[in-house]
C-alpha cells in the first residue's frame, strides 16, 4: 500500500477524500489534482493511488460509477458518500490538531 | 447497509468483472498519463515508459487493489459469522432443538457405525485375508463337519488351487511352573491351548512379537515341545515380561519351552490362551490318531493360491473329495448321499455371529438419522418462514437469493458443528460402553473409541445434515426465499415433511417394542432351575496325573463331600457343564430297550448327554419329578444307572412311569432309568431337549464344573473351595467362579442391548416427531388466527375451531401411520433374525405403536389447538 511512496497511508486517504469533496471525479483526475494543489512537495507513484482508492469504496467512504471521461472513453468516477464526508471532517480536524502539536513543538524547541 | 451488501456480493459473486473493471480503470489512468507526456513532446515509445515509471508497477498495482478485495471478503464472512450468532441468540429454542437433534443423529450413527464397521467391513489384520479360507466336509445335508483327521489333512493339502492349510484343535491343559526356575507361577493354571500345525502362523501372517515363531522343526514327531504365548494370556498371566521367552513349564508331564509371544491378532474359533505345535500334544501326536483316518479333531484353514478364485478352488476340493470316496469307500460311502468338501473365507465365518444384531442396529441408527434429517429441514424451514418478514426485506433492499442462502447455511455451520461435536462425544460414550460389550461376543477386533472410520461417518452425516437444512428448505421453500412469499407450498412440504418423521417413527418404535417384547418374553422364561445364591466354578483334572475311573471318583466323592460340608452351604455338585454357559453338551445316540412299552423307533434319537454328581440337583434346584437322584454308591460301572428329564421320558414313556425302565447309550451299557428330572433349559432361547444324565463317578468324567448353592459371600465361597482344592492336590488349578446368575445375565445381554439400543431409538425419534408436529401445527394457527377470529365472530362455535386444528394434524399423522405401516414390513425380517421370540407379524404390537402414536401426536397437536381456540376475536378483527 505504501510502495514508493513516503506519504503515509492515513495522509493519502485524507488527500483523496478532500480532493472529491470537491465533486465525482476519476483517479486519473484525483492525481492531476492532488499533483497540481501541492507541487513538486508530495511525490506519489501514481499507481499507489488505486489500491487506496479501492479500499476507501470498500469503506464505504466513496462510491464509484461508471462514467464517460472528457476524452469520451469509459472511466470510473468516485464521488464522496455520506460516510465519507464525516470521515474526511474527522480526518482534517485529527490532521490540524496534530500538524498544530508538531508545529508548536518545533517552534519551542 | 444496502450499498454495502451489494458491494460485497459483487466482490465475491463477480470477481472476474471486477478484474476487467481493475484493467480499464489502470489502462485508462495509463493512457491518460502517455497523452499528457506526447503532448509535452515525447515520442509515443518513451511517453510510454515516463508514464509506467510515473505510475509504478501495474502488476504490484493490481495486487495492491485485490488485497484489500480479499480483506473485504474475509470480513463479509465473519461478519456473516457474529449475524449467524446474533440470531441464533435470539433464537434460542431452534438452536437448542438443532443441536439436540443433530447430536443425536450423529452421536447414534458415528457409535453404530464405528462399531459395525470394524465388525463387518473393515479387513481382518491377517496377511490377504480374502485368500483365507475354512474347509467343511462330509454328507450333507445332515453331517457336515468341521474338523479333520490327519490323514484326511494330508490328502486335501494335495488339492489343486490351495497353496497350504493349516490344522487348528483346541484343548484344555493345566501349566505348572517347574520347581526351581526363577518365578514359579504361584498357582497352577489351567490354559485354554490351541494346537496348530507349523504353518499356522505364517499362513495367516501372525508374527512372534517377541522370541521367534514356529517352525518346521517344532512340528516333527519327537521335537521337544514348545509354546506361543497369546498378547492377552502374557499381559494378564505374565504382566507384559519379555522375559518368559525362554522359561520352561512343566505340562502334561512334558517340560514345555516358551519360545515367543505372539502379536496381538484376532483368533478363530475362539481366543486361546497358548499355542502349541501338534507334535506337543498328547492327543494329536498319538500314534492310533495319527494313522486312523477317523480321528477328526483338527479344524482346516487353506489359503488359495494367488490368482484362485474360491469356485475354482471348490472344483479341486470337489476333485479331492471325489477321490477320498473312491479311495476309501468304506470310510466314505454313506447310504448314498455323497462326500463333499466345501470351502467358505474365513472372514465370513468369523464375523457371521454378530451380523443379524448388527444390521439391525444399523438400520435403526439409519432410521434415526432420515428423522433427523426430516427434522433439520423442517425446523430451518419453519425459522425461514419464520422470518419470512426479515428475509423480503433484505431481498427487496437488494441481497440476492445466493446471499441470504449461504447467511442461512452460515447459522447452521454453527448448529450443525455443534450438534457434530456434542454427536461425536455422545459416540465415543456409548462407543465405549457398546464396544466393552460386543467384543466379547467376538474376536473380531473393534476400537474402543471413535476410529477415522467413525470420524469419517459422523463428517458425512454431518454435511448430509447441513445440506438438509439448507438444501431443502431452498428446493421446497424457493418461494419462502422470494419477496412474494406464498405460505401454501411451504405448509404442504412442511405436511409431508411431517408425514414422513411419523411413519419413520412409526417403523421404529415398531422395532423397539419388538425388541422389548423379546426381552420380556426371555427374561420371564422359566429355566427349570433357580439361579440366586449359587457360585460356579471350573475344575477340570489333569489327565496325566488322574488316570482311570476309580482315581477320578474318589477325587470327585471328596470334593463334594467337602464341598458340601462348608458351613453356610446348602448343597454342592457337580457337571460336565452348567446350564446356560453356552457350550454345547456332548450329544449320544440312545435306544430303548425291547421291554419299554413302544417298539424302538426305526432310527436311533439322540439326546444331549450329560454327567451329574450326587449333589448336581439339589445344587441347581432342579427338582425331581419321579424316582431318585444319584447317591454316592451309584459309583460302579457294573450297574450303570441313569436320570432323565420328563421331556425324554414324555417322549418316550408317554404311558406310565419311565423309573425301571432300560435304554441302551451309545458305547455304554444298557442302564436302568433310576429318576426323572423336571426339564431344565441349557439355553434360554431353547426349551429343554431330552436328556440324559450319567452319574459322574460312572463316567471317568475329567473336565467339570461346580455349583455351590449358599447365601454366604462369593468372596468367601470362592476362598473356601480354593483351600479345599489345594489340600486334595495342590498342583489342580480351580477357576472361572461365577455366579450362576451371571449365566443367565450373559444370555439376555445381546437382547438387552438391542431392546435398549433400539427403545432409546425410538424415543429418540417419538419425541422429535413429536416437537415436528408441534411446530407445523402451530406455524399453521399462528397464520390462520385471523381466520379463527372472523370464524368464531360469525358464530362457529370454539370447539368447531378447536376440531378444526385437531383435524388437519391428525390427518398428518394418520397418513404418516399408513405410511409406516407399510414401510415397517420389509424391516421385519432384519428384527426377527436379530431377536428371539418374534415368529410373525405381530397385530397387538402394531396396533399398540400406531395407538401410542397417534396418542403422542393428538397431544402434541392439543397445545397449538387450544391456542387456536382461545383467539381473541377482538383483538384479531382488529389488527388484521
Amino acid at each position: 500500500m505504501n510502495r514508493k511512496t513516503d506519504l503515509l497511508q492515513g495522509t493519502l486517504d485524507l488527500l483523496i477524500l478532500r480532493t472529491l469533496a470537491v465533486g465525482p471525479m476519476h483517479g486519473w483526475g484525483i492525481a492531476q489534482r492532488i499533483q497540481q494543489v501541492t507541487g513538486d512537495v508530495l511525490q506519489i507513484a501514481q499507481g499507489s493511488l488505486y489500491p487506496a482508492l479501492h479500499r476507501l469504496e470498500q469503506e464505504d467512504w466513496i462510491e464509484a460509477e461508471w462514467g464517460t471521461s472528457d476524452a469520451n472513453r469509459p472511466a470510473k468516477f468516485y464521488q464522496l458518500t455520506r460516510a465519507g464526508r464525516k470521515q474526511l471532517a474527522a480526518e482534517a480536524e485529527n490532521w490540524e490538531r496534530i500538524a498544530g502539536a508538531v508545529a508548536r513543538v518545533l517552534s519551542q524547541a | 447497509m444496502i450499498g454495502r451488501i451489494r458491494k460485497r456480493l459483487r466482490t465475491l459473486v463477480q470477481r472476474s468483472r471486477h478484474e476487467r473493471e481493475l484493467d480499464l480503470e489502470l489502462r485508462f489512468h495509463l493512457d491518460m498519463l502517455t497523452a499528457q507526456h506526447v503532448r509535452a513532446g515525447l515520442p509515443p515509445a518513451a511517453a510510454r515508459r515516463a508514464a509506467l515509471q510515473a505510475f509504478g508497477p501495474v502488476a504490484a498495482v493490481k495486487d495492491d487493489v485485490r488485497d484489500t478485495w480479499l480483506v473485504r471478503m474475509v470480513e463479509s464472512a465473519l461478519q456473516d459469522v457474529r449475524y449467524g450468532l446474533r440470531t441464533l441468540a435470539t433464537a434460542r429454542a431452534f438452536a437448542l432443538g438443532m443441536i439436540v437433534t443433530i447430536a443425536l443423529a450423529i452421536g447414534v450413527n458415528t457409535a453404530i457405525f464405528g462399531m459395525s464397521y470394524a465388525l463387518l467391513f473393515r479387513p481382518l489384520p491377517f496377511e490377504s485375508p480374502a485368500d483365507l479360507v475354512v474347509l467343511q466336509h462330509g454328507t450333507p445335508p445332515s453331517s457336515m463337519r468341521r474338523t479333520f483327521s490327519p490323514l484326511e489333512l494330508e490328502d486335501y493339502r494335495r488339492t489343486s488351487g490351495l497353496d497350504a492349510i493349516a490344522e487348528l484343535h483346541t484343548m484344555w491343559f493345566i501349566l505348572l511352573g517347574r520347581p526351581g526356575d526363577h518365578g514359579r507361577s504361584a498357582a497352577p493354571q489351567r490354559v485354554s491351548t490351541g494346537v496348530v500345525s507349523a504353518e499356522y502362523f505364517t499362513m495367516l501372517g501372525v508374527p512372534a512379537a517377541y522370541g521367534r515363531p514356529l517352525t518346521a522343526e517344532d512340528d516333527r514327531p519327537g521335537a521337544p515341545a514348545v509354546l506361543l504365548l497369546t498378547d492377552e494370556y502374557w499381559r494378564r498371566a505374565f504382566n507384559a515380561d519379555p522375559r518368559v521367552v525362554g522359561r520352561v513349564f512343566e505340562m502334561n508331564d512334558r517340560p514345555h519351552t516358551v519360545v515367543g509371544v505372539l502379536a496381538p491378532f484376532p483368533q478363530h474359533p475362539q481366543p486361546m490362551d497358548v499355542y502349541m505345535p501338534t507334535s506337543a500334544c498328547p492327543f494329536r501326536s498319538n500314534p492310533a490318531v495319527v494313522q486312523n483316518r477317523d480321528a477328526r479333531m483338527g479344524r482346516a484353514i487353506g489359503r488359495l493360491r494367488a490368482g484362485v478364485t474360491l469356485e475354482e478352488a471348490q472344483a479341486g476340493l470337489d476333485a479331492t473329495a471325489a477321490r477320498l470316496e473312491r479311495d476309501h469307500p468304506a470310510v466314505y460311502a454313506s447310504n448314498g448321499n455323497q462326500y463333499v468338501a466345501a470351502a467358505a473365507s474365513l472372514d465370513g465365518a468369523m464375523r457371521r455371529e454378530l451380523r443379524p444384531t448388527l444390521l439391525l442396529l444399523l438400520v435403526t441408527a439409519g432410521l434415526v438419522l432420515l428423522i433427523g434429517c426430516v427434522s433439520v429441514s423442517n425446523l430451518t424451514l419453519a425459522r425461514i418462514t419464520h422470518r419470512a418478514a426479515e428475509l423480503s426485506l433484505r431481498s427487496a433492499l437488494g441481497a440476492s437469493r445466493s446471499r441470504m442462502v449461504r447467511q442461512l447455511l452460515t447459522e447452521n455451520i454453527f448448529t450443525v458443528a455443534a450438534g457434530t461435536a456434542a454427536g461425536v462425544a455422545l459416540a465415543q460414550l456409548s462407543l465405549r460402553l457398546l464396544t466393552a460389550y460386543v467384543q466379547r461376543s467376538t474376536s473380531v477386533p473393534i476400537d474402543q473409541g471413535v476410529s477415522l472410520a467413525a470420524l469419517v461417518c459422523a463428517g458425512a452425516v454431518s454435511i448430509l445434515l447441513l445440506f438438509a437444512s439448507a438444501g431443502v428448505p431452498l428446493i421446497g421453500g424457493r418461494a419462502s426465499l422470494a419477496a412474494a412469499l406464498p405460505r401454501r407450498p411451504v405448509r404442504r412440504i412442511r405436511s409431508g415433511l411431517v408425514a414422513g418423521q411419523v411413519a419413520l417413527s412409526f417403523v421404529l418404535s415398531i422395532a423397539a417394542v419388538l425388541a422389548v417384547r423379546s426381552l420380556l418374553h426371555l427374561q420371564a422364561i422359566d429355566t427349570g432351575f433357580s439361579t440366586t445364591n449359587v457360585q460356579t466354578m471350573r475344575v477340570d483334572l489333569n489327565f496325566t496325573r488322574y488316570r482311570n475311573g476309580p482315581v477320578i471318583s474318589a477325587f470327585w466323592r471328596e470334593l463334594e463331600s467337602r464341598l458340601s460340608a462348608i458351613p453356610g452351604v446348602l448343597a454342592a455338585g457337580g457337571a460336565g457343564t452348567v446350564p446356560l454357559d453356552g457350550q454345547q453338551p456332548a450329544s449320544t445316540l440312545y435306544t430303548l430297550e425291547v421291554n419299554s412299552s413302544r417298539p424302538p423307533d426305526a432310527f436311533a434319537p439322540r439326546a444331549n448327554l450329560r454327567v451329574a454328581s450326587p449333589g448336581y440337583f439339589d445344587a441347581l434346584g432342579q427338582r425331581l419329578a419321579e424316582g431318585r437322584g444319584f447317591t454316592r454308591a451309584d459309583d460302579s460301572r457294573d450297574r450303570p444307572v441313569v436320570v432323565i428329564n420328563q421331556a425324554l421320558a414324555r417322549r418316550r414313556w408317554p404311558a406310565g412311569s419311565a423309573v425301571g425302565r432300560q435304554l441302551r447309550v451309545d458305547g455304554i451299557a444298557i442302564a436302568t432309568v433310576i429318576g426323572v428330572v423336571e426339564d431344565a433349559r441349557q439355553r434360554l432361547e431353547e426349551p429343554a431337549g431330552e436328556e440324559i444324565y450319567l452319574p459322574m463317578l460312572q463316567s471317568g468324567q475329567l473336565s467339570t464344573q461346580w455349583l455351590v448353592r449358599s447365601a454366604l459371600q462369593p468372596d468367601e465361597i470362592e476362598a473356601r473351595v480354593r483351600a479345599i482344592v489345594r489340600s486334595l492336590d495342590p498342583d489342580q488349578p480351580v477357576d472361572n467362579f461365577r455366579s450362576l446368575d451371571s449365566f443367565r445375565e450373559a444370555s439376555l445381554l445381546p437382547t438387552r442391548v438391542a431392546a435398549t439400543v433400539v427403545g432409546l431409538f425410538s424415543v429418540l425419534a417419538l419425541i422429535i416427531t413429536a416437537v415436528g408436529i408441534a411446530g407445523v401445527v402451530g406455524f399453521s394457527v399462528q397464520q390462520r388466527r385471523q381466520e379463527f377470529g372472523i370464524r368464531l365472530a360469525l358464530g362457529a362455535p370454539r370447539r368447531r375451531v378447536l376440531a378444526l386444528v385437531l383435524r388437519q394434524g391428525l390427518a398428518l399423522v394418520a397418513a404418516g401411520l399408513a405410511a409406516g405401516v407399510l414401510a415397517s414390513l420389509p424391516m421385519l425380517p432384519f428384527v426377527r433374525a436379530a431377536l428371539f421370540g418374534i415368529d410373525r407379524f405381530d397385530p397387538a404390537g402394531f396396533a399398540l405403536v400406531a395407538a401410542a402414536l397417534f396418542f403422542v401426536a393428538a397431544a402434541a397437536c392439543a397445545a397449538p389447538a387450544l391456542r387456536a381456540m382461545r383467539v381473541d376475536v377482538l383483538r384479531e378483527l382488529r389488527n388484521p
